[in-house]
């Protein structure tokens, strides 16, 4: 007997609650129509793909923010998605920077040309970096933190600190010292994570 | 009275036509209909033909996006433990 495939309501649920291949699952239930759409209104298969991305990177990011709200078909709320995109685009007037590839008819991301602005892969390593750094900082020590956010975030002298926090110079120069040791122990191990 | 659209002047009409005023509704039903967006894919594969691909991401892209959806999930990840303590 064939197994019934599962519903767009609980792929997402499942990958909500950390079940990657359920993401993979809706992608390619859907990559077919949302990129059709996208390319028969930009038909331009670069800027198609950047599309594609862009609204899969809302997609996720609304997803793991838990700020989905299941209103509709998932479909729907992704082609939404895309529309909102497509808009952006032409009220930008077609500016996205590319250069065609002589002798090559193929999409090759390299064809994109530098521009001033962050591109998307850009902004997701910046904000993945943030997200990381962030998390890491607060699993400090409440006094290893404080110094930290105090040094780092708020540009305060070490004299500054001491007085703020009721210690000595040395005490708090100790905590850096100590902070900073935990975040490069917690950086190495998470490196050590994403290879294995 | 219902206009009647092609996925080609359906997007002309949305997308580069600074008058159009569409029904929202409209809109959301086109986007939940199986059917309609299937002609859409279909129309890209017939535009698509002529340079010998299909309707169908770039294979960096689809990596890119998975990429993306694995790394949220690790950021959220609870797994550390601390050696030091001052």
């Amino acid at each position: 007997m064939k197994a019934q495939p599962m519903s767009d309501e609980l792929l997402v649920q499942n990958y909500i609650q950390g079940d990657h291949k359920c993401f993979q699952q809706l992608v390619k239930r859907y990559k077919r129509k949302l990129y059709g759409y996208i390319y028969v209104a930009v038909k331009d298969p670069m800027v198609a793909d950047d599309l594609f991305q862009e609204t899969f990177l809302k997609v996720v990011t609304t997803l793991n923010s838990g700020s989905y709200r299941e209103e509709g078909k998932f479909i729907q709320w992704i082609m939404r998605i895309a529309h909102n995109q497509i808009i952006d685009y032409f009220r930008k007037g077609n500016k996205f920077p590319q250069v065609s590839v002589i002798g090559n008819e193929d999409d090759d991301i390299f064809a994109y040309i530098s521009s001033d602005e962050p591109n998307m892969e850009e902004c997701l390593v910046t904000d993945q970096i943030n997200s990381t750094l962030n998390y890491l900082v607060e699993q400090l020590p409440d006094d290893q933190r404080e110094v930290l956010k105090m040094r780092i975030y708020y540009d305060m002298s070490f004299k500054e600190i001491s007085e703020e926090t009721n210690v000595s110079i040395n005490t708090a120069l100790g905590r850096m010292r100590y902070a900073l040791i935990n975040l490069r122990r917690m950086i190495k191990d998470r490196e050590e994570v994403l290879i294995s | 009275m219902r206009e009647i659209f092609t996925p080609q002047s359906l997007v002309e009409f949305l997308y580069n036509n600074p008058e159009a005023q569409y029904d929202e509704d409209t809109l959301n039903e086109i986007f939940a209909d199986d059917f309609l967006l299937e002609l859409f894919a279909e129309e890209a594969d017939r535009m698509l033909a002529s340079q010998g691909r299909t309707c169908e991401p770039s294979k960096r892209t689809l990596l890119m996006v998975d990429q993306m959806a694995a790394m949220k999930h690790f950021s959220s990840a609870n797994n550390h433990s601390l050696i030091f303590v001052s």
